[in-house]
């Protein structure tokens, strides 16, 4: 997924066709977060506590319907050849490329449950057999996806080679 | 304070660029210590977890609270590091819309009542 241009407010990217069937696939994923996943408060008892919960999950529940309209945009009207190239080019404005984000790290943090939580710095591995490895390709596929997007929106956001502060030897794929 | 025209000339002044007055900074503190005291509000941390990405989280937090890239870098760090951030401290509606909005990007958040 490479940033062609922008243009009019709209970022134009290139997407190899494998790259392109890739992409699709990890997207119908999408819900892997229910919507009760999120707490909305750490404090127990706090008289406030259930209403802001339920409110919560209304909102998140809402807000997937919203994301699933844009998936189904996506794939038919946003892909397109790209006439020049093997690959497809997708068009996307500032708040889709955003909305792409959330859908994709909902994946990522959906996959990374369903793989056991891996945590590189407490040395836990993935846990990965028959039956979730489509979720670890996910989850991978998914970060590569979210880079891309990220840097589009803000080519600062990765520093070059040379750049790097010490202590940032591991930026910027290294999970928080 | 009144402004002087430019080269003493009262008849052919240019317009001037009134300067901004800033208030000292202790009053601002002064003026929002007082207001917390009569209403503490509602503290949005962010917390640690071991999936999302610094780079991603640095992005979050300059979209949601429209912060420079080194104020965000520097909530990431505490997350990072230290185990959670505050984030804002805001009125409970407030907090609210910011806990949904993190919670949208799957970020780990809560809000606490302030003390």
């Amino acid at each position: 997924m490479k940033l062609l241009k922008t243009e009019g407010g709209r970022f134009v990217f290139y997407l190899g066709r494998r790259e392109a069937a890739l992409l699709l696939k990890v997207l119908k994923f999408y819900p892997l977060l229910p919507t009760d996943y999120h707490r909305v408060t750490r404090s127990t008892g706090a008289e406030w506590g259930p209403d802001a919960q339920r409110l919560l999950e209304e909102s998140m529940a809402e807000h997937q319907r919203e994301n699933v309209k844009l998936l189904e945009l996506l794939g038919p009207r946003k892909l397109r050849p790209a006439g020049d190239r093997p690959g497809y080019r997708l068009a996307l404005d500032r708040a889709e490329v955003e909305r792409l984000l959330q859908i994709l790290n909902d994946i990522r943090v959906g996959s990374w449950l369903r793989v056991g939580c891996p945590d590189p710095d407490e040395g836990k591995l993935p846990e990965v057999n028959d039956q979730n490895v489509r979720y670890y390709i996910a989850m991978r596929a998914g970060e590569q996806f979210e880079c891309a997007l990220i840097a589009a929106l803000d080519p600062g956001a990765f520093p070059r080679d040379g750049e790097l502060e010490p202590g940032d030897e591991d930026r910027p794929g290294h999970p928080e | 304070m009144v402004e002087s025209s430019a080269g003493g000339s009262y008849g052919l002044a240019m317009p001037q660029t009134v300067e901004p007055v800033v208030l000292p900074d202790i009053e601002r503190e002064n003026q929002d210590a007082s207001r917390y005291a009569l209403e503490p509000g509602y503290l949005v941390i962010c917390w640690n977890d071991p999936v999302n990405l610094m780079v991603y989280v640095t992005h979050v937090f300059q979209v949601i609270f429209g912060w420079a890239r080194q104020k965000a870098e520097f909530h990431m760090r505490q997350v990072h590091f230290q185990g959670k951030s505050v984030l804002v401290r805001e009125s409970l509606e407030k907090a609210e819309h910011y806990v949904h909005q993190l919670h949208q990007y799957g970020l780990h958040a809560t809000m606490e009542r302030a003390e």
